[in-house]
Parts: C-alpha cells; sequence; structure tokens
C-alpha cells in the first residue's frame, strides 16, 4: 500500500498529469479511501515539493506543474470526500486590495496554496473591505489573505481588518498580508497575524495556522 | 581628398534583424485581431465601437491590422521636452540615448541609521537635487514615492511639487488616476505661462501602465485620452513579465507587448490624432526562483534593446531600462547588473533609458546609486563615441617620426589630443597600491558618498517663481481636500 | 507556417568600425611597415625577411605590403586546440568567444586570508583548477609569476602546475627559446607524443613584440621556435595610447597590427600555416598616475575595435577583459570587468585575457576571476539574441491565456523557461526581508564562497604517473641546464 501512496507522491512531484489520474483512479479502484490517498500520497508529495522549492531545486513552473497534478487528482477525489476531510486541508480567500489591479504574486501564492491542498476562493483584484467580508461570513475560511502592489492601496489592509471586526468575525479568522510594498512593521502596525514575505513563506505559514 | 566614405560616428549594434522584427510586428496584429484586449472605460469603448474595431463581450476589443498601421502614421518619430527655464535640451529622435530615474520607490535605507524606511518627500527632494547636479542625467523621474502626505490618494501632487522645486530638468510623472494628471497638467501649464506653451514645450511625459496581460483599466485608459485630448507626451507601457504576465520566451513578451501598445496607440488615435506618444516599457522575467520581478537579469537588458530595434523601425521614441539591480545594497552585484543593462541600453540606441539608480529590484531608491551610475554612463557614452579615423587620428607622420623604440608621451601630438579622447575618471581610482594605502584605502563607497553629501550640502537649483508656487499649492490643497 | 527569404540574426550584431575604416587602418599599417618599418633584433628573422624582398638596414626592416598579403593569405582561418583529457576542444575562428586569465602579476589575493602577497608555485595549481571548475572560462593562464622557484624557470613551473590540474588549454609563456622548449616538451608528453601534438595541439604559446615597432631577441626567437613546431602562436603587443603608441586611436590601432603582423610575417616564412593570433593590449596611458589602465573605457572600445580589425584581415583575435584598476573586490572592480567583458563578448574577440586582473595588472585575483566569471555568463545570455519562430512568438498561448490571465502554471512556459532565462550562481534576487533573514549577503561574500568551495571541492583530470615522471624528468634537466648557465656568469 505505501508503495502506492509512494508512487503517488513521485508522480506528483514529477507533475505527470496523466499518470496521477490513472493512479488515482486505480487506487480508487483498489479499495482505497479517498481520504487516505489525499493524506499519505498527495499531500505529502506536496510538502517534498514545498520542501525542494525551499532548497532551490525546484522552479516555481514545476511547482505549479505539480499543483496542477495535484488538482488534477483532487477533481476526482473531491466528490467522495467528507466535509471534514475537506475542511481539514484547510480554507483560505485571497485577493488583492481595493483600487489595486495587480494579480500575480496572488496568483502565484493561491495556485501553490491549492498546491499544498488548501482550499482557496480567490476574490480577484480591487477587492473591497466590504466584499472581503462577505466573502469571509460565506466560506468560513481559516485564513484570509490580502495582497497589495501599491503603496497607495496598504491601507485598505487596514480597512479590511477593521471591517472584520465590524462585523464580529475578526477572531474566527487569521489574516495574513503581503506584496511588495508591505513589511513585517506594517503587518504588525495593522493588527493582521502574519506577513507572507514571499510565496514560499506564506504557503509555511498558512500550513501552520492549520496546524500541518 | 576621400570621396565614396562610410564611417561608423559610433559603434553600431542590434538585436534583431528586419525579417525577425517584422514576423513580431505581425505576430502583434495578429494577437490584436484575434485576442485584441479587454478595455475598462465606456468613452474607449465608444469610439471603438464607433470605428472599425469589434467589440464583444461587454468590454472585449479586438483591431484590425490596418487601423494600427493607419494610426502609425500620425505619430511624431520625434519628441523634444523643454526643462523648467524653457531651454530644448531632451530629444527624442532616434538613436538620441537619454539617461534617467525611475518613479515611486517606497524605500530608502536612513543615512543616519542605515535602517530601511518609506520615501518621503524630502527624499524625493534631494533624489531631484543629485539628479539636477549630475550631468549625465538628462531627466528625472520621482526615484522614490512621496508617503508623507495626508492622503495617498494625491500622493502625486506633492510628488510633483517637490520633484519640480528640485531640479530643471525634464520629467517624467506618474500619476494616480485621470483626476491626478488633470492636476499635474495644470500645474506644469502655470509654469510654462499657458497650455500652447506646453504643447510646444513639453515640461513633463506622463507615464501610464496598463495591465499585462491585455487589460487597458480605466485609470490608464483615462489618463491616455486626456493626453491625447491636450497632447501630453505619454508613455503606454505594460511591464510584462516573461513567465508570469507574458510568455516566457522573450519574443513572446514582445508580440504581447507590442499588442498591448498598439492598443493604446488606435485607441489614442481614434480620440485625436498625433499625440507626442512613446513606446517599450521595463521588460523582464519573473525570477523562477524567487518570483522577483527582475530588474538586474540579462534577459532585460536583451529584451529593452530587441524592443528598441523595433521602435526604430515603427519610427516612434522607445522607453527602455537600465542601470538597475535585483541587489539589496551597493555591492559587485549592483554594479554589475547595472553596468550591463546601461551598456546594452546605450549601444541599441534607446531615447529614454529610465530606472538608472534603482535597488532592490525596483523597491529601493537609492541616492548613491544614482551618484555610482552617472561615472557609469559617462564611461559607456565615452565607449558610445567611437573610433575617429582621419589622417590627424591615424598620425603616419607621428608613428614615422617617433620610431621603433620611441616614445609618444612628449610629443606635441599626444598633448593636442589626449584631452579630448581620454575619458577622466571621476569616481574610479587609479593609483598604485602604494597612493592608496597612503591616502586611507578609500572605497568607491566611500567616494560616492562624499560627493552625494557634497552635492546635497552644495547644490540648489534655481528657485520656483512665487507666485507660481502659490497658485500650484492652491490647486494641491484642493486636490487634499477633495479626497478627504 | 512556413517563411521563406527568411534572414535571422543569430547573436547580437556589433561593431565599432565601418569597412572604410578598417581599410584606412590596414593600409595606414602597411604604410608603416615599409616606410618606417620595425626594429627586428634577430639575425635569423632578419635574414629571412631580406630572402623574401624585404629591405634591412641594420636592425631595422622594411616589409613590403605583398609580403603582408602573402602571409594573410596562408594563414589557417581556423585553428583548433585540444583538451589534453579528450574532453573538448576550443575553436579559433571568427566570432567565437572564450575567456581566460593572465600570466605575470607579481602578486596574488590569497583567497584564504584575502592578503596581497607574492604569488608561488603551489598557486599557479590553484588557479588552474579554479578554472577547470569554471563553467565560462575556456583557457588557462596563470594570473601570476612563480616567487618561490629557481627565478629563470618559474615559466616552465607554472606551465606543469597548470597542465597537471586542467585540460582547458593553457595559453603558455617563457623568457627565452630554452625554457620555450621545456614547456613545448611537456605539452608533447601530454600530447603523447610529438606527432599527436601536430595533430591535437594542447596549449597556446604567447609572445610579445615591444611597443612602438620592435620585436627583441627573445620574442623573434621564441616567434620562430613555435613556427618551427606548429605551435598556435599569439604574437601580440601592449600598447599604451599616449606612450608608447599615439594617443590618437586609429594611430594606436596601426602600431598595434603593425607589432602583431610583422611576426606573422616571419611566421609564415619559417613555418607556412602556422596558426597565429594578432590583437593585444589596448589602453591609455593614464595621465594623472602614468599607468596603464585596465579599467578605462578606452581599453573596451579599443579592443573592440582591434577585434574588428582582426575579422577585417581574417585572423583570430587576442583581447582583454575582466581587468580592474581597483585594489579590491568591490563596485570598482565590478563596473570595469562587466564593460570590458561585455564589450569583448559583443566583439566576437576569440581568446580573451586578464580575466582576474587586479590593481591595474599588479595582482592576481581568484575572487575577479569568479565574479568575472558570472558576468560572462550573463554578457553570453545577451548576446545569444532572441529566438524568433512560431513558437517563441506564442501568439496561441496568448490568446490560450487571454486578458487577465497567467502564463505561471501554462506549459508553454514550463517548456522554455530553462532556456529562455539565464540562472544566476552569485546574484541574490531575493527580497529584502528574506535576504536580510539570510544574513545580508554582498555578492563580495558569495564570490568568496563560491571560490573556497571551488578550491576545497574541485577535481581537476587524473593524469597518469607515467606522465608525471616525464614532466618530473623535464623539469630536472631544466634545473641542471640553469645550475650549469649560472656557474658560467
Amino acid at each position: 500500500m505505501s508503495e502506492l501512496y509512494g508512487r503517488i507522491s513521485e508522480v506528483l512531484i514529477s507533475g505527470n498529469i496523466e499518470e496521477i489520474k490513472k493512479l488515482t483512479q486505480q487506487a480508487l479502484d483498489g479499495g482505497t479511501q479517498a481520504g487516505e490517498i489525499l493524506g499519505k500520497g498527495l499531500l505529502p508529495g506536496m510538502d517534498i515539493v514545498g520542501q525542494q522549492f525551499k532548497a532551490c531545486e525546484m522552479f516555481i513552473p514545476e511547482v505549479l506543474r505539480s499543483a496542477k497534478t495535484m488538482h488534477a487528482a483532487m477533481d476526482i477525489l473531491r466528490p467522495l470526500l467528507s466535509e471534514s476531510e475537506m475542511a481539514g486541508s484547510g480554507t483560505l480567500i485571497i485577493g488583492t486590495v481595493e483600487g489595486d489591479l495587480h494579480d500575480i504574486g496572488k496568483n502565484l501564492v493561491a495556485m501553490m496554496l491549492e498546491g499544498a491542498g488548501f482550499k482557496v476562493v480567490n476574490l480577484g483584484t480591487d477587492v473591497k473591505p466590504q466584499a472581503f467580508v462577505e466573502a469571509a461570513k460565506e466560506h468560513k475560511p481559516n485564513i484570509l489573505g490580502m495582497s497589495a502592489l501599491l503603496t497607495t492601496t496598504m491601507p485598505k489592509m487596514g480597512e479590511t481588518i477593521n471591517a472584520l471586526k465590524e462585523a464580529g468575525i475578526r477572531g474566527q479568522i487569521r489574516v495574513m498580508a503581503g506584496g511588495a510594498p508591505v513589511t513585517q512593521d506594517f503587518v504588525d502596525e495593522i493588527g493582521a497575524d502574519a506577513y507572507g514575505s514571499n510565496a514560499a513563506a506564506a504557503v509555511e505559514k498558512a500550513k501552520a495556522f492549520v496546524g500541518r | 581628398m576621400r570621396v565614396n566614405i562610410t564611417d561608423q560616428r559610433s559603434p553600431k549594434f542590434k538585436v534583431l534583424s528586419e525579417d525577425q522584427i517584422e514576423m513580431i510586428y505581425w505576430a502583434a496584429l495578429e494577437v490584436l485581431e484575434r485576442t485584441g484586449g479587454r478595455v475598462f472605460h465606456d468613452e474607449a469603448l465608444d469610439l471603438f465601437r464607433q470605428s472599425d474595431a469589434v467589440v464583444t463581450d461587454g468590454n472585449r476589443v479586438r483591431i484590425p491590422a490596418s487601423m494600427v498601421e493607419r494610426a502609425l502614421k500620425d505619430y511624431p518619430g520625434k519628441i523634444t521636452l523643454a526643462r523648467r527655464d524653457g531651454k530644448r535640451t531632451l530629444h527624442l529622435e532616434k538613436d538620441e540615448v537619454n539617461f534617467g530615474t525611475g518613479s515611486d520607490c517606497p524605500f530608502i535605507y536612513d543615512r543616519k541609521t542605515g535602517q530601511r524606511r518609506r520615501y518621503t518627500f524630502n527624499d524625493v527632494a534631494e533624489a531631484a537635487r543629485i539628479v539636477d547636479y549630475l550631468p549625465k542625467f538628462d531627466f528625472f523621474m520621482s526615484h522614490g514615492l512621496v508617503s508623507d502626505v495626508p492622503n495617498p490618494r494625491t500622493y502625486d501632487r506633492h510628488q510633483f511639487l517637490a520633484m519640480v522645486s528640485n531640479t530643471t530638468k525634464p520629467l517624467i510623472l506618474t500619476s494616480v488616476d485621470g483626476e491626478g494628471l488633470k492636476d499635474l497638467y495644470e500645474m506644469a501649464c502655470l509654469i510654462r505661462g499657458s497650455e500652447e506653451e506646453f504643447r510646444i514645450n513639453p515640461l513633463f511625459i506622463i507615464y501610464i501602465e496598463p495591465s499585462s496581460p491585455l487589460n487597458h483599466t480605466k485609470d490608464a485608459v483615462e489618463k491616455l485620452l486626456f493626453s491625447a485630448e491636450k497632447g501630453i507626451p505619454a508613455i503606454y507601457t505594460p511591464c510584462p513579465s516573461a513567465g508570469a504576465t507574458a510568455p516566457a520566451t522573450i519574443a513572446g513578451m514582445l508580440v504581447q507587448d507590442l499588442a498591448e501598445t498598439f492598443l493604446g496607440l488606435v485607441l489614442s488615435n481614434l480620440k485625436k490624432p498625433g499625440m507626442p506618444l512613446i513606446i517599450g516599457g521595463v521588460q523582464t522575467i519573473m525570477d523562477m526562483m524567487t518570483s522577483t520581478y527582475s530588474y538586474g537579469a540579462p534577459e532585460l537588458a536583451l529584451a529593452s534593446a530587441a524592443s528598441t530595434d523595433i521602435s526604430k523601425w515603427l519610427g516612434l521614441p522607445m522607453f527602455s531600462t537600465g542601470g538597475c539591480s535585483d541587489s539589496k545594497t551597493v555591492d559587485e552585484q549592483a554594479a554589475i547588473e547595472a553596468t550591463l543593462s546601461l551598456f546594452t541600453a546605450m549601444l541599441s540606441g534607446a531615447s529614454l533609458i529610465h530606472d538608472v539608480g534603482y535597488l532592490d529590484s525596483g523597491l529601493n531608491g537609492s541616492l548613491e546609486m544614482l551618484v555610482l551610475c552617472d561615472e557609469i554612463i559617462a564611461m559607456v557614452k565615452h565607449i558610445g563615441r567611437g573610433v575617429r579615423v582621419d589622417e590627424d587620428s591615424l598620425a603616419l607622420e607621428v608613428i614615422n617620426r617617433v620610431g621603433p623604440g620611441g616614445q609618444f608621451l612628449s610629443e606635441d601630438h599626444t598633448l593636442e589630443h589626449y584631452r579630448r579622447d581620454f575619458w577622466f575618471p571621476k569616481l574610479m581610482d587609479r593609483s598604485n597600491v602604494e597612493t592608496w594605502v597612503a591616502g586611507g584605502k578609500k572605497t568607491l563607497k566611500e567616494r560616492v558618498e562624499e560627493k552625494m553629501n557634497h552635492i546635497l550640502e552644495t547644490h540648489h537649483p534655481t528657485p520656483i517663481d512665487g507666485t507660481v508656487m502659490r497658485e500650484m499649492k492652491k490647486i494641491i490643497e484642493k486636490a487634499d481636500k477633495k479626497a478627504s | 507556417m512556413m517563411r521563406v527569404n527568411f534572414q535571422a540574426s543569430g547573436s547580437t550584431q556589433f561593431s565599432v568600425l565601418s569597412e572604410d575604416q578598417a581599410e584606412s587602418i590596414l593600409h595606414g599599417m602597411l604604410e608603416v611597415l615599409q616606410r618606417t618599418g620595425v626594429a627586428i633584433h634577430h639575425e635569423e628573422a632578419r635574414s629571412l625577411l631580406k630572402k623574401a624582398g624585404a629591405m634591412v638596414d641594420g636592425a631595422r626592416v622594411y616589409i613590403p605590403a605583398a609580403l603582408v598579403r602573402e602571409a594573410l593569405s596562408r594563414v589557417p582561418q581556423e585553428t583548433v586546440v585540444y583538451r589534453w583529457d579528450g574532453s573538448g576542444v576550443i575553436r579559433l575562428r571568427k566570432n567565437e568567444v572564450y575567456f581566460g586569465p593572465g600570466p605575470t602579476c607579481p602578486n596574488f589575493i590569497d583567497p584564504e586570508t584575502e592578503q596581497r602577497r607574492p604569488y608561488v608555485r603551489k598557486d599557479a595549481a590553484m588557479v588552474a583548477r579554479v578554472c577547470d571548475a569554471l563553467p565560462n572560462i575556456g583557457f588557462v593562464e596563470s594570473l601570476g609569476s612563480i616567487s618561490d622557484v629557481t627565478p629563470s624557470l618559474a615559466d616552465t613551473y607554472e606551465f606543469a602546475e597548470m597542465i597537471t590540474n586542467t585540460a582547458k588549454p593553457i595559453v603558455a609563456w617563457s623568457f627565452n627559446r630554452d625554457t620555450c622548449q621545456d614547456i613545448h616538451r611537456i605539452g608533447i608528453a601530454m600530447a603523447g607524443g610529438e606527432e599527436q601534438f601536430r595533430r591535437r595541439p594542447n596549449y597556446i604559446f604567447y609572445a610579445e613584440p615591444l611597443s612602438p615597432l620592435t620585436s627583441n631577441h627573445e620574442a623573434m626567437d621564441k616567434l620562430l621556435y613555435c613556427a618551427e613546431n606548429r605551435i598556435p602562436i599569439v604574437y601580440t603587443p601592449c600598447c599604451i595610447a599616449g606612450g608608447t603608441a599615439p594617443s590618437t586611436f586609429a594611430g594606436l590601432l596601426v602600431n598595434a597590427l603593425a607589432e602583431s603582423l610583422h611576426g606573422l610575417v616571419v611566421a609564415q616564412l619559417k613555418g607556412k600555416e602556422t596558426p597565429f593570433i594578432m590583437g593585444g593590449v589596448v589602453s591609455i596611458l593614464d595621465m594623472q598616475h602614468s599607468t596603464l589602465s585596465y579599467g578605462a573605457p578606452e581599453l573596451s572600445l579599443l579592443s573592440a575595435a582591434l577585434s574588428d580589425m582582426g575579422r577585417f584581415v581574417g585572423l583570430p583575435i587576442w583581447s582583454t577583459a575582466g581587468c580592474t584598476d581597483a585594489k579590491v573586490l568591490g563596485p570598482q572592480a565590478a563596473v570595469e570587468a562587466a564593460l570590458s567583458i561585455h564589450s569583448a563578448m559583443l566583439s566576437g574577440a576569440n581568446l580573451v585575457h586578464d580575466v582576474g586582473y587586479t590593481e591595474s595588472g599588479m595582482t592576481g585575483s581568484l575572487f575577479q576571476l569568479v565574479m568575472s566569471d558570472e558576468v560572462i555568463g550573463m554578457s553570453r545570455h545577451i548576446s545569444k539574441g532572441i529566438e524568433v519562430n512560431e513558437e517563441t512568438l506564442a501568439v496561441d498561448v496568448i490568446d490560450r491565456v487571454g486578458p487577465g490571465g497567467n502564463f505561471l502554471s501554462d506549459d508553454h512556459t514550463m517548456n522554455h523557461f530553462r532556456e529562455e532565462h539565464w540562472q544566476p550562481r552569485l546574484m541574490d534576487r531575493w527580497n529584502y526581508e528574506t535576504w536580510a533573514t539570510q544574513g545580508e549577503e554582498t555578492m563580495a561574500d558569495r564570490i568568496r564562497e563560491r571560490t573556497r568551495g571551488i578550491l576545497a571541492t574541485h577535481k581537476g583530470p587524473q593524469v597518469s604517473d607515467e606522465v608525471k615522471e616525464k614532466i618530473e624528468a623535464i623539469l630536472n634537466t631544466a634545473e641542471g641546464r640553469e645550475k650549469k648557465k649560472g656557474k658560467k656568469r
């Protein structure tokens, strides 16, 4: 059994989408639980990807290819996973703040988080504080991520946190902020929970937040 | 007397053959016809609907090649800017190179504490004074972003004040939105005396950035339309990153970049033909290890030079990039990356080479780096002077007179020529090790700092007329009030 | 999609001189050789020239243009030099660029202590190992002058140390014909015999005329030895504008050519089709410090112009780059190296030496060499130009991704980013926070780390015991000879 999990991990790391579909279906047909495939095959594989990326042994396109591969496997597993199994990996909403249309960095983080097994709701760009609140109420995420590239839009991050407070849900969510002009000092100032200095760091902190 | 001679008065350089340029051009036209772009501006969409362009899905605009080719005929291949005092010094013409800073870096290292902190009005003023002094800088972009303002939505007006009060050199500005541009324009017209004077002797170029890939945002379009109306020279340029917001291949990035630019060109042409338009922008890769938009990558130098080849073929001035670095400090990496990009940009003949002095991938506007780059530009330009070949410089008589085993040091010919032909360093040290040690082993960093401090202590450009200043401040106050 | 009549730029295109300008300089040189002549302090060389039609008056030789043209028409257009372990070759042919260090610096920066000290025998092995490890270094020189061996054999010991630590071709120099022969014997030993060497030469020899317009006895002697033995030879001057050459650049180029090409004529008269490389160290006399400046932009400009001349007359070119007037690693060393390296690359010079020279050539530095290796990689990537074809134009990909999309996870990106994007080894592209967390290293820190890493771990090629013994024997014989010479005096 562990050989199969090992194989799944391998295929995930090398980013072979056709192969992962085969193996996932194979495992299901063989009677393995979807949750087991996720927890013992896919997630450990993505952990290794994360480590290799951190050690500068893998490049971003390769990491994303692995994430795509993960996605393909998840497409097969999702209908078979229980609510708790899905939630266990963590849910995250992410967006670029109001007035800012830059999203490549944010999308990179979103893709890597998905690759790491998170359910990611990407709100896009120019997201008003109230829109973040509405999305939080709807999806009940563990984490809310905000991104900004323009210094002039950074104040919106503080406004969004205030909006969460006013809605009475600040305590239920961890807030992470990132983007080129953002710093640890700024993140402390506005009362966010974490600063994502780069994509890999953001994923690591997100995982820590959900106890992984 | 010799006839039928061709001389190179400067080194010749290019990246792309004409055939390659054409392939990129036609591919860009293909993209415009097939994929088009999204335009988030009502007036612009109306203009497109009334033309031969095809608007679908609300805001998807596809443009036939003929519209681009017709529009291209209307754009000037020559744009000239004037300084605050009216002197026309910035000539954007084919192969005429000009150097200047970039805009809006959020951070600077504090000179006293060495800590990284946010840029202030005063910092931009200092950057302006330094650039005003340094002879190899031809124009000024803010370098830093003024963060100590009452409202971030009107920082651009304050930033303009910091800039225009502290340098007389022509400017390139950024604005928050169309309203911001209007205010900047109004203030500049006060300085010029009238809108007509501004039109014929523009003081600034406005920098406008649509969003790669293929998105033309409301802010970008409204600034473009206003510029077209008033004849404000504008740069309409996306900042694609190969592999992230543009294809990973440089050719593909150039295709997309051109398609985005052409949409802006066609649009401004529909509004009012003939505005002074500059193409180009920062073209580089996303570094696939760090996800950084890389200012030091050799691909930046290469893509910019190739873009310049294309711009010359199109007959439009080019906004290129150089003198910048991913390094966080003024070290060997900063020096190498800046040198390679400055040298390549100069050789390519780009009209405006900007972002000189950028550290930390465009997040840090370093004053020390400005001073260092002034020296690098001087070296690079000296190579750009090429080799003069004529009877006087061949010096066959002198060679014959000196003969085998002789020396040229005491020759009149040497005395006459070396001052003109040699470059004299201001910052590079050529002393022998004994002299250097005796002088305290000064590093380049120390010489740069010394020079920077000297400039800041002693150089102050002519102040702006009091009445004009008062009127400008009124405009700024009004904008601040409106924003709050 | 098939396009016909398509001409692509396969690289960047760069030149300093037009054809007319190059022709003027060539004619100027021919006039100088004919009218002013050169001083050749070597009887055999003079007599060869006289027999061929030159006019000789004491040491002064006046060389007619016809002799030069004939020599140019006979010299090989392409020469292959072989790594002695069979692992590769370097091709001396138009526009193929290789970089390497330079010789004879009196001082050396110790890579461990960073102290400036005299150069010793073990340094030659170190430099060769580092050259062997660096991907962008194609040939090898010592970066020093050995001070702890028999002084008159410093050249031979240097060669022996280097050739046993790398198979990349060495550019050797020697004091005189005797040590030139010692070195050649070592080269033959590495090749496996004289015939083998002739078929597959594994090193290049460097000798230097004197500016202006002079060849001293030793230089000519060595040139003749190389011509006899078909050893590829670099015969190039060091022209200092305002000092040993005219201060005007066209005049300097005239002299530089005359100084190389009279050597070419002699070499071709002695040994038909001897591979010959022209060029030189061309820069200005800094008028404040009266030194030859290795960091001046004029060095880049003059070198590039000399490259144009080499291409114009059809000879491979010896050029100069990666050097500095700075006394220590820092932004000045970096600017000066970057400028000259990029210039040399763009100009298509064939053997670009002095990479690693600091302090205007007084001190050799492995740090400068390692830093320059990175720069060469960047410069090469720029000079490769841009591939334009259906795949790279990516019109389908742009359509697929569409407005507002991203290319990061697209297959096209995956397939192309490795080739189109240069990978840095020593450049830091992390954001500020990450860089600060990692210790705020400067590039100098990374350069030192890499240098020391190479020295600690890099293994060069294997040399058989048999060959090692042969080399020992050659060195011993040489020692014996030099001792005798010493007694004679």
